[in-house]
């Protein structure tokens, strides 16, 4: 049974839509990265799954228990990192860290043993006796992430992460999320998109509330791999003759005399080399374009815009 | 929800805020209750005179409880501001709404924090009227029934309160929405003509005509149905409220 199942959500503001038809299952062992322009509906999705936010229709099941229906039981597997992280600056590391205990209804000894493990795994040690408005961002941050994984839920939510860290602790915090992954289901947003295909095992990414992508690693490893070269030449070329060398899997002209080649594997580039110079077209370029996940976002998220191509 | 009720207490009393406001109250209530102590002393040789002494009871006790439910009338929006107003300006609220709490748990939680801490405001208030044991012997019946009344109307604020509180995310803008609506319950039996129906409705609805019948030793169900129903109220209109932020924030 999957331990996030997400089904047919939708999400008006004011009769706007901010997620639509979005549907995706999360297994346990899987973290997966919520990739989107600003307004993409990340943080409304992720409201939703922790029973922050009542979708306008659709199902939430977290480890098959109905959200909607069973509030209480589903979200004791829930731990939830928002956008700003929801902490009580009054109160001292520890606390705090007890309230949020109490509330997923820790009591006495496991509250300490869990309140113990939090604060080594997240790095607190050394201010769990401070105030939480005295604490600069970075740990803030980690506070925010100690609450959501304290009472050892089964799907964790954070809400851009590392946002605010600094480099060291950006990596501290990565570690925490891949160790989380082993046992548990993460959902995680981030604009950083290294992050995600380091972090991650499934991407999904929306755009105008819409999902325009779900990918596993093998997917998007395979879409990335997928190679690209331009083809330069000083005269015309006879691109059947060209589309007929073994590993070019399509020819595209891109005009002045300029060629955009998908191959299907590596040292296609030494065939068409050879080609061009028996044909005497004359070689000017030959390049690879390599493909990030940078440009299969932006082809993504560009593609769903209107006719006049501008993004809102 | 003890959990809740906790830390409501803690943070009031971890901050300057809630000392300092205690504090304040604590010295304006006890020259209150010292300017009454006053002119009661000046007036005893006449009151001795009168065939009936309407004793100190009557003459301290209640209105100074009097006095205790008019400021506390202005304070309690203070206290109450912060209830949801700075969990929803902080994004706190997301925490108690994605945490296995019911709704009405978390109403509940939030409004016997306060209700707490107003209590034992109440109650530490209660040692300037104690002070006079000292010099004479006290009607207890009438001095429970006070405390009963006090309870109650400030009960029936920190509901306001709670409510005010859930309207808006300022802090500063719920206390004025809550004083506002405290202002006008106050004043609703100003329109009142007695002896029509209109009139007795609207001195139905009015707190202090309840709090002046209960402080005066006559405890009814009328009376103590009318703090209850009001308190009920106000806590299922905060719900409602909340509940609607989770469909539409």
């Amino acid at each position: 049974m999957p331990l996030v199942e997400a089904k047919d959500l939708n999400r008006f503001y004011d009769g706007k839509p901010a997620v639509q038809e979005l549907s995706f299952t999360l297994e346990r062992g899987e973290v997966m990265a919520l990739l989107g322009p600003n307004g993409a509906g990340k943080t409304t999705t992720m409201q939703m799954v922790c029973g922050a936010l009542a979708p306008t229709s659709g199902e939430i099941r977290i480890d098959g228990i109905e959200l909607l229906e069973e509030p209480k039981e589903a979200k004791r597997r829930l731990g939830y990192l928002p956008e700003i992280p929801p902490l009580y600056q009054e109160l001292t590391v520890a606390e705090y860290l007890r309230f949020c205990g109490e509330v997923h209804h820790l009591r006495g000894k496991p509250l300490q043993k869990a309140i113990a493990t939090t604060v080594e795994r997240c790095g607190l040690g050394d201010v769990v006796g401070k105030r939480i408005a005295t604490l600069s961002k970075g740990y803030q941050q980690r506070v925010g992430i100690a609450q959501a994984i304290l009472h050892g839920p089964e799907v964790v939510v954070l809400d851009e992460p590392t946002v605010g860290l600094d480099p060291r602790q950006i990596e501290e915090i990565r570690q925490l999320i891949s160790e989380l992954g082993r046992e548990r289901a993460v959902i995680l947003s981030t604009h950083i998109l290294s992050e995600a295909q380091r972090l991650c095992n499934r991407i999904l990414i929306l755009h105008r509330g819409r999902k325009v992508a779900d990918l596993t690693q093998a997917e998007l490893e395979r879409l990335l791999k997928e190679r690209r070269v331009v083809l330069t030449t000083r005269k015309e070329i006879d691109i059947r003759r060209l589309s007929t060398v073994e590993g070019v899997r399509g020819v595209e002209p891109i005009g002045n005399h300029r060629y955009r080649l998908d191959l299907l594997e590596e040292g296609v580039e030494d065939r068409i080399a050879r080609l061009v110079l028996e044909e005497g077209w004359g070689l000017r370029e030959l390049t690879p374009e390599r493909r990030t996940l940078e440009d299969l976002f932006l082809q993504l998220t560009e593609r769903e815009d209107g006719p006049d191509g501008r993004s809102g | 929800m003890v959990a809740l009720v906790k830390k409501e207490l803690l943070i009031l009393f971890k901050t300057p805020f809630g000392w300092l406001l205690f504090g304040t109250l604590h010295l304006v209530l006890g020259y209150m209750f010292l300017s009454r102590l006053a002119l009661l002393l000046r007036i005893q040789p006449q009151l001795e005179l009168l065939p009936e002494n309407p004793g100190i009871g009557e003459l301290l006790i209640a209105p100074f409880y009097g006095d205790l439910a008019t400021v506390l009338l202005f304070a309690t929006p203070l206290v109450t501001m912060r209830l949801l107003s700075e969990e929803r300006l902080r994004g706190t609220l997301t925490l108690l709404l994605s945490a296995p709490l019911a709704v009405w748990e978390i109403v509940l939680g939030k409004f016997l924090g306060v209700l707490i801490a107003l209590l034992l405001l109440l109650l530490s208030l209660t040692l300037l009227p104690l002070t006079t044991l000292l010099g004479t012997d006290l009607d207890w019946g009438r001095c429970f029934a006070c405390l009963l009344a006090s309870a109650l109307i400030l009960a029936l604020f920190a509901a306001v309160g709670l409510f005010g509180s859930s309207l808006v995310r300022h802090p500063a803008a719920s206390a004025a929405i809550t004083l506002a609506f405290l202002l006008f319950l106050t004043v609703i039996d100003w329109a009142a003509v007695p002896g029509t129906a209109s009139g007795e409705l609207l001195l139905y609805f009015a707190p202090f005509h309840h709090f002046e019948n209960l402080k005066s030793g006559l405890v009814t169900t009328s009376d103590l149905g009318y703090f209850l129903l009001a308190i009920l109220l106000f806590l299922f209109l905060t719900h409602q409220r909340l509940e609607k932020l989770r469909r539409w924030p």
